[in-house]
């Protein structure tokens, strides 16, 4: 099966559940989906065609989240599941009644990462049995360095990031304008749209940005 | 009773195993619970001369040699199903079997002092259940040697 059939039948079967398709050789697909939707994505998969094959799954810790990309050999072309999963949840669907082989990487990823999968059983795999650290988990870091974290906020909240000096409140005065200049915080439209613009540009996400709880995911 | 022709046995294709070994350690985890190529009643070789993995796994023969081979009987194969069972209660651990076995599968485990192998998992073989590439297949006996036959180029 070539990547642009596997892709158009996982369009037709998933439709908006993909977050992201691609297609990068004639023999490799692509797809993001949201951790909900997991578990359909990866049934779609191996209903692509009766050998479909379970190869692995591989755990990224990307510092905020676990990304976790579920390969599957559907005739010749791997097709990957990409999903994240936040440190916040730290609990993912289990797929090993899906495909059962998935069940001794699923007990290896929890073993070294700490991530839950719901319904696995507790036994461990590797590590013995006491013992509780998760030496492939990194601590809960976004991209921003320390000094950076209260601007990006500030950012998001005011749009605004610096302050303003005497010498422009003089020189407005002079000119005759308005002490302050029109802030857009005062605007939630505004702001909503600046909120709006950061999500498409993909700045909420890169920097962790939490937009419900209006604050970074880390501190 | 199911007839000879209908008794479950399992079937190996070695054109389809990629040799991940996951059938060995469900085997492993399903008999003893820890995942361990040792312990496994299967084992996946490769084979250099042809370039393919080849395994080692219980055929539940019909006329098992191992079974005969047994100066306690503690090997029978069961009428209804087919299966070749050890009785671990009767096997005084003489390892007549593992010699006896043309392809060697019976083993001699040490720490039970017993001599054991593939038990069909009363039905539900975890190899060929995790075996992701379908190179394992519980198929009837019939349908298994036609298979047998195709595979290894055997006319019949």
């Amino acid at each position: 099966m070539r990547a642009e059939e596997a892709a158009s039948k996982l369009k037709e079967a998933l439709g908006d559940k993909i977050i992201r398709l691609e297609t990068p050789t004639e023999r490799r697909v692509f797809i993001t989906v949201d951790e909900e939707y997991l578990e359909d994505a990866v049934r779609a998969v191996f209903g692509l065609h009766p050998e479909a094959r379970f190869m692995t799954i591989s755990a990224v810790d990307e510092g905020l989240d676990i990304e976790l990309l579920y390969h599957v050999d559907v005739k010749g072309t791997v097709v990957t599941v990409r999903t994240k999963v936040p440190k916040e949840e730290m609990e993912v669907i289990d797929i090993s009644h899906i495909a059962p082989p998935a069940e001794f990487i699923e007990r290896e990823i929890r073993d070294l990462f700490g991530l839950e999968f719901v319904g696995l059983k507790p036994d461990k795999l590797y590590t013995p049995e006491g013992y509780e650290e998760t030496p492939l988990k990194k601590p809960m870091e976004g991209i921003l360095p320390v000094q950076a974290r209260p601007v990006a906020e500030m950012l998001m909240e005011s749009a605004c990031t610096t302050t303003i000096s005497r010498a422009v409140l003089r020189k407005r005065e002079d000119l005759g304008l308005p002490h302050m200049p029109p802030i857009a915080s005062a605007k939630p439209e505004t702001m909503e749209e600046i909120r709006e613009m950061a999500k498409a540009m993909g700045f909420t996400e890169r920097v962790g940005y939490d937009v419900e709880k209006k604050r970074l995911r880390y501190r | 009773m199911a007839g000879v022709a209908e008794q479950l046995v399992l079937l190996y294709d070695p054109n389809r195993c990629t040799g991940c070994r996951y059938c060995e350690m469900a085997c492993a985890y399903k008999h003893y619970g820890v995942i361990d190529y040792n312990k496994a009643r299967r084992h996946v070789i490769f084979d250099p001369e042809h370039v393919l993995f080849e395994a080692v796994q219980c055929r539940h023969c019909e006329e098992p040699v191992c079974a005969a081979a047994c100066p306690t009987e503690a090997i029978k194969k069961d009428e209804k199903t087919g299966w070749v069972l050890i009785n671990p209660m009767k096997c005084i651990g003489c390892r007549s079997c593992t010699y006896a076995c043309p392809i060697g599968v019976p083993r001699f485990d040490e720490d039970l002092k017993v001599a054991i192998k593939c038990d069909f998992c009363d039905g539900d073989p975890w190899c060929a259940k995790y075996c992701s590439a379908q190179a394992i297949q519980v198929l009837p006996r019939a349908e298994a040697l036609r298979l047998m036959r195709r595979i290894y180029g055997v006319i019949a």
